[in-house]
């Protein structure tokens, strides 16, 4: 668990350790929330742009990942390219409906329009088996960040 | 909780009027579709009967879930909140008003997006579970069948059908065992323009009294720390749920119990009075 200071604190020095390390993340609403974008080239040759957000969830008291990947005219890709094209998911490995009960569609609370997010449900549970010592969010997005194709610095590990 | 309030609110229907603006069409449109919408229901769930009653016709284009979008007084509506909020928001019990949806075929704006039924379930689903660890910290939904979150969701597919079984499955989620009380409330505030606002409110103060709603909507806006307009208001707010003005006094879990959707969230919008 994780309080909504501590989440604050954690925010921003995940921010500039990231930052130090060459990716482009910056604080958001005067701290409470951190975001990142950059540009992907999918296998097709589409180029897209990626959009992460991390909050605070104050029912679940964690921080949550949202996402959102748009075409170049701005328009948010559909949930079925999402998974299989930006994510890689394959049909094989996991059905739609079994991805919709771990990620989907929410309203995003700052910017109230529908967003795609990790569903935090389960993220105490996941936390208690992870080593937080040294940071809670540190270790929070190396295991949330890379279900989305995103990474930790080499340097961070 | 009360059977008659619940069996109320869970048939309580708005009058809609769904008109179609084509950009560029040659052809006349067709005529406007009126329906009564269930209060509990969403516009992700009504949209396909319109656009049928749209594409009956056997001139002009084809108008396709994915490329339209609904306006309601120049405002991108949200096709995932409950129509009962929609209602609210426009402000129209008063009069008892047709909610008045334009269907857009041009490109949407940036803050529209299409909501089909298996995103509008997802949510839905996510709701059910969010209000349930904010009760009993997920006690009750971690032990629920399968099917029994199916079965709500079913019921809330096919209203004013269904309310027996749906009330069969949203009296376990009001219930608690050995009589605990509610951690949390959950409770969503709506102000004009804004995402909802939510946060961890109990439903009693800490020397045991009961919370009221009213205390309760004004602990949310203080910690989303809303601008100082709202509360250096003069008259205290109208708290409007179900198309009526809740008492400020009422005390906040009689709300939870018998004015939550289905999704169990007390949604509440805020209409600042003008005097």
């Amino acid at each position: 668990m994780l309080t909504e200071q501590q989440f604050r604190d954690e925010i921003r020095g995940f921010v500039d350790k990231m930052n130090e390390n060459n990716f482009h993340w910056q604080l958001k609403e005067i701290g409470k929330y951190a975001r990142e974008t950059h540009l992907k080239t999918l296998s097709d040759g589409r180029v897209i742009t990626s959009e992460t957000h991390i909050l605070y969830n104050s029912t679940y008291q964690v921080p949550t990942i949202w996402f959102n990947f748009f075409e170049n005219n701005g328009s948010p890709l559909p949930f079925r390219t999402v998974i299989r094209d930006v994510l890689n998911i394959s049909e094989t490995e996991e059905s739609e409906a079994s991805i919709r009960s771990r990620i989907s569609h929410y309203e995003h609370p700052f910017m109230g329009v529908l967003y795609y997010n990790i569903h935090p449900c389960n993220t105490s549970n996941i936390m208690k088996e992870l080593n937080t010592d040294r940071s809670y969010l540190m270790s929070w997005f190396s295991v949330y960040g890379q279900q989305i194709g995103l990474k930790l610095p080499d340097r961070v590990l | 909780m009360d059977y008659e309030v619940c069996r109320k609110v869970w048939e309580s229907h708005v009058p809609c009027q769904f008109t179609l603006q084509s950009s560029g069409g040659t052809h006349g449109e067709p005529l406007p579709f009126y329906t009564m919408l269930p209060r509990f229901s969403y516009l992700a769930l009504a949209i396909q009967k319109v656009l049928s009653s749209f594409n009956r016709r056997d001139d002009g284009e084809k108008v396709h879930s994915d490329k339209m979008w609904l306006e309601h007084n120049g405002i991108p509506l949200k096709m995932y909140i409950p129509i009962g909020v929609i209602y609210d928001q426009a402000n129209l019990s008063e009069n008892d008003s047709i909610l008045e949806i334009i269907v857009r075929t041009s490109q949407p704006p940036p803050q529209f997006q299409m909501v089909d039924r298996d995103m509008m379930e997802a949510m839905f689903m996510q709701n059910i579970k969010e209000a349930d660890y904010l009760k009993t910290k997920a006690e009750i939904t971690k032990n629920m069948m399968k099917d029994e979150s199916a079965q709500l969701w079913r019921s809330v597919c096919n209203i004013p059908d269904n309310f027996d079984e749906f009330w069969t499955i949203v009296q376990k989620l009001m219930e608690t065992s050995e009589g605990n009380e509610f951690a949390h409330i959950p409770l969503r505030v709506y102000v004009k323009n804004q995402a909802f606002k939510q946060a961890l409110i109990t439903a009693k103060h800490p020397d045991g009294s009961l919370r009221t709603i009213g205390e309760a909507v004004s602990d949310v806006l203080s910690s989303s720390s809303s601008s100082s307009t709202d509360s250096q208001s003069e008259h205290p707010p109208r708290l409007i749920s179900h198309g009526i003005d809740i008492p400020h006094h009422t005390p906040l879990i009689f709300a939870a119990k018998n004015l939550s959707y289905p999704d169990n969230f007390i949604h509440v919008v805020l209409l600042l009075v003008v005097p």
